[in-house]
């Protein structure tokens, strides 16, 4: 078997590299395991590139590569995973946390409160979060067009009001 | 708060893998060949393996044909049995390990669906099959060896034989409870994903 070829894959990672970090972050919390995850895609990637024919957008095949890697290994790895408490609870919120910190803890807060959700929601939002369209988002999951947009809407609801439930709880 | 202040926070996070891009490479590169080498030694191996075991059972027919009967003819049938029930397995496992991740994730879940109900089969039902195929070959082979034999050897043979595969049977069984509860599980959480994108 042919070896993929390595400049087009160097292209496709260089601007996509760090959406399919944050799909790994939003799907699993679990920072080391998420790692893991942002390998295997590059590594399904790099396996797939000779394979795409073209019949669909270059960022769609790349995303459903990422989203079926992750359902893929969220199977394999399920017994590993685990839920830590988020790192907010365990650093003490202080008067000199300069502003690095609070925006990591409001980004592991987002995380957490993402890793809350059902694993096909966890997909659906960290498209929505990427900026992608309904429509490529129905094209990358295989969802009903249609409803698409009912689907995110409630995402975002309970999203939102997760983040607002543990925030109190947090104070 | 609302769900723009959210998306823009999310975009600016770090970029945070641990792995510079050379060294990922490297790995990638890495994972590659090992890949590669173990398609190619499944395969190899596999051919080779069916060469020579119908070399060899096709010397054992035409050589000792004439000294023994049916039954003799018969645990041939079933070993050839044998080989093409395990052929047909094994192709069809190998084929699943082909995953098609550039579809459309409901048609990707879709797909591991049918690889975990091809594997429920073969823990449940085929190997079952090849049990009492293996037993059949190993059973009709030894009658007509043994016939020259006294009774006592030749029940002895028969009763340690069936005894061994009973235990490899009984130790299967016992494993194969937990990797089924495995799977129903695997098909639980798919089949709840596949229902959550299709519907609203």
């Amino acid at each position: 078997m042919e070896k993929p070829d390595e400049e087009s894959f160097n292209k496709l990672i260089v601007s996509n590299r760090a959406s399919i970090y944050r799909i790994c972050r939003a799907y699993i919390y679990d920072a080391s395991l998420a790692d893991d995850l942002y390998q295997e895609i590059l590594y399904q990637i790099w396996k797939s590139i000779r394979n795409f024919k073209g019949h669909a957008k270059v960022s769609t095949w790349v995303y459903r590569i990422a989203v079926n890697t992750a359902i893929s290994f969220n199977l394999k790895n399920k017994r590993q995973q685990h839920e830590p408490l988020p790192e907010f609870f365990q650093v003490a919120y202080e008067d000199t946390m300069d502003e690095k910190k609070a925006s990591e803890a409001k980004l592991d807060h987002l995380r957490y409160c993402i890793n809350q959700l059902e694993p096909a929601d966890r997909l659906i939002i960290s498209l929505v979060l990427e900026d992608k369209s309904y429509k490529d988002i129905a094209e990358i999951t295989g969802s009903n067009a249609n409803l698409v947009g009912v689907k995110i809407n409630r995402i975002k609801g309970r999203l939102l009001k997760l983040m607002t439930t543990k925030q109190h709880y947090e104070l | 708060m609302n769900f723009d202040e959210l998306k823009s926070s999310w975009q600016t996070q770090p970029l945070n893998s641990g792995m510079e891009i050379n060294e990922l490479k490297a790995t990638l590169d890495n994972k590659w060949n090992k890949y590669q080498q173990s398609l190619y030694r499944t395969n190899i191996c596999m051919t080779l393996g069916f060469l020579a075991a119908t070399i060899v059972i096709t010397w054992v027919f035409f050589a000792f044909q004439a000294e023994f009967g049916l039954a003799f003819k018969l645990s041939l049938a079933s070993t050839c049995l044998l080989m093409i029930v395990f052929a047909a397995i094994a192709w069809r496992s190998y084929d699943f390990k082909k995953d098609h991740l550039e579809v459309a994730s409901t048609d990707f879940i879709k797909y591991q669906l049918q690889k975990i109900s091809w594997q429920r089969k073969v823990i449940s039902q085929y190997i079952w099959i090849y049990m009492v195929l293996l037993w059949l070959a190993v059973m009709t082979y030894m009658v007509e060896i043994l016939a020259p034999a006294s009774a006592t050897l030749r029940y002895s043979a028969i009763g340690i034989t069936t005894l061994f595969l009973v235990i490899v049977a009984f130790r299967d069984a016992r494993k194969q409870k937990s990797r089924l509860a495995r799977l129903d599980d695997m098909t639980a959480e798919l089949e709840q994903q596949q229902k959550m994108l299709i519907s609203n």
